[in-house]
């Protein structure tokens, strides 16, 4: 049964057998942990830790806050391993799991800003450039913020924390299709140029619609 | 003020081992007793309220074939409810929701099959089937939620709703052999409406104590 399981999650991570590896390693850790193994913990910590970090912080500017989102989501891992059923992909439990956290914490104390990022420009051969593309690194995440939260979601996961499309799918409790077509607009809404759009938005309409 | 890496990893790592949780050994026992105290409870409501000597007026075979009906449909619902699929998640949420709406219509298609094949006893507009079945739905409702407390991280709602029906569909289980009627009206207002209040009743608990809590 358990090899059942995994077959039918391995052949779409085909793409990034590693990343399949270290995911099936994180779930073998989780259920020796539930079996009692105190020390399997470490591993699903080390192999988690870095990615939902990421993830809360792409919503959560407040460091502090976003590291205490991350023990929440840890300490429910941990009080719920009498649940986990020996195969299954622990990931998409965790991301769902910071998910829901991160959801509630912005509810409760509207701690929601856009992220700014550290990273460096250095590369830019000229400041203009750099700055350009700072400004267009700016604007997209100010774009992705404004997305609707199911099609945020299924964007922030796949693209930005990569998970496969069934992980996604089961971190949000849906189905594979249903985060492909909320992947599908995410893109579309990001791919159009807001002043095409603001252009659009200005012509006359064609036809007969009123 | 963000921490290290290593001090964030030792911090949240000594809060885990400073906080108990059962093993899944540990996990299992603790829901076999909850579920077992649970049907003692609703096994003794069945027996208060006169037990299968109140359906008397109804052919034995009858009756068993409304049970068995009845078995079969809370398996399914059980499994489709509680079930993880794939997923440690949890099932999806379309099928959280057709549990939770079909649970009703298929109790009430199991009760009107037998309709007319036999001579009922008497009628009832069905509000005591009703209140057996709120009753007895409700412990088990209680069970399932101490043994899946925090339990689920994408649609609590749906879940509880789910969880309802299947408890109401459970406790159905009972009432069915306890009641002698299968007509229409009866079917509907006294065993499939309380699948229906119970699973709405499912949707505030699941909101409440299914979902996972921040502190």
């Amino acid at each position: 049964m358990e090899q059942e399981r995994r077959s039918t999650v391995a052949p779409e991570r085909a793409h990034a057998p590693h990343v399949a590896r270290a995911d099936d390693a994180i779930s073998a850790a989780m259920d020796r942990y539930a079996l009692g193994d105190q020390a399997a913990f470490a591993i699903v910590y080390d192999g988690l830790a870095a990615r939902l970090l990421g993830f809360i912080r792409h919503r959560i500017r407040d460091s502090a806050v976003a590291e205490e989102i991350l023990q929440q989501t840890f300490l429910q891992l941990h009080a719920n391993r009498g649940h986990y059923v020996t195969g299954l992909d622990v990931v998409p439990w965790a991301f769902a799991i910071a998910r829901h956290l991160v959801i509630d914490t912005l509810r409760k104390g509207d701690r929601e800003v856009l992220v700014e990022t550290d990273e460096p420009v250095s590369q830019a051969p000229h400041p203009d450039e750099a700055l350009a593309l700072r400004q267009s690194a700016a604007e997209l995440r100010r774009r992705i913020h404004e997305l609707p939260e199911l099609q945020r979601s299924a964007f922030e996961l796949v693209r930005l924390q990569g998970l496969t499309l069934a992980q996604a799918a089961q971190s949000l409790g849906t189905t594979v299709t249903a985060v492909k077509l909320r992947l599908h607009r995410a893109t579309e809404t990001l791919r159009l140029d807001p002043r095409d759009t603001d252009e659009q938005r200005m012509e006359p309409p064609q036809g007969g619609s009123r | 003020m963000s921490a290290g890496p290593d001090e964030l990893r030792a911090r949240i790592l000594a809060a885990v081992s400073a906080a108990p949780a059962p093993t899944r050994d540990q996990h299992r026992v603790r829901a076999a007793a909850i579920y077992a105290a649970a049907a003692v409870a609703m096994a003794a409501l069945f027996l208060l309220a006169g037990g299968v000597s109140h359906s008397e007026g109804r052919p034995a075979w009858v009756t068993g074939g409304i049970v068995a009906g009845e078995a079969v449909i809370a398996l399914v619902v059980t499994w489709m409810a509680l079930g993880r699929g794939r997923s440690m998640a949890g099932r999806a949420l379309w099928i959280r929701v057709m549990t939770a709406t079909a649970a009703p219509v298929a109790v009430f298609a199991n009760l009107v099959a037998w309709s007319g094949s036999y001579v009922e006893p008497y009628a009832r507009a069905g509000l005591r089937c009703m209140m057996f079945t709120t009753a007895l739905a409700s412990v088990m409702l209680l069970a399932i939620t101490l043994v899946r407390r925090r339990t689920d991280a994408t649609h609590p709602s749906a879940f509880g709703s789910a969880v309802g029906a299947v408890s109401a569909v459970w406790a159905g289980l009972g009432v069915d052999a306890w009641c002698p009627l299968t007509n229409p009206g009866h079917a509907l207002v006294g065993h499939a409406l309380p699948v229906v209040i119970v699973a709405l009743a499912g949707m505030l608990v699941g909101r409440r104590f299914l979902s996972f809590a921040t502190k």
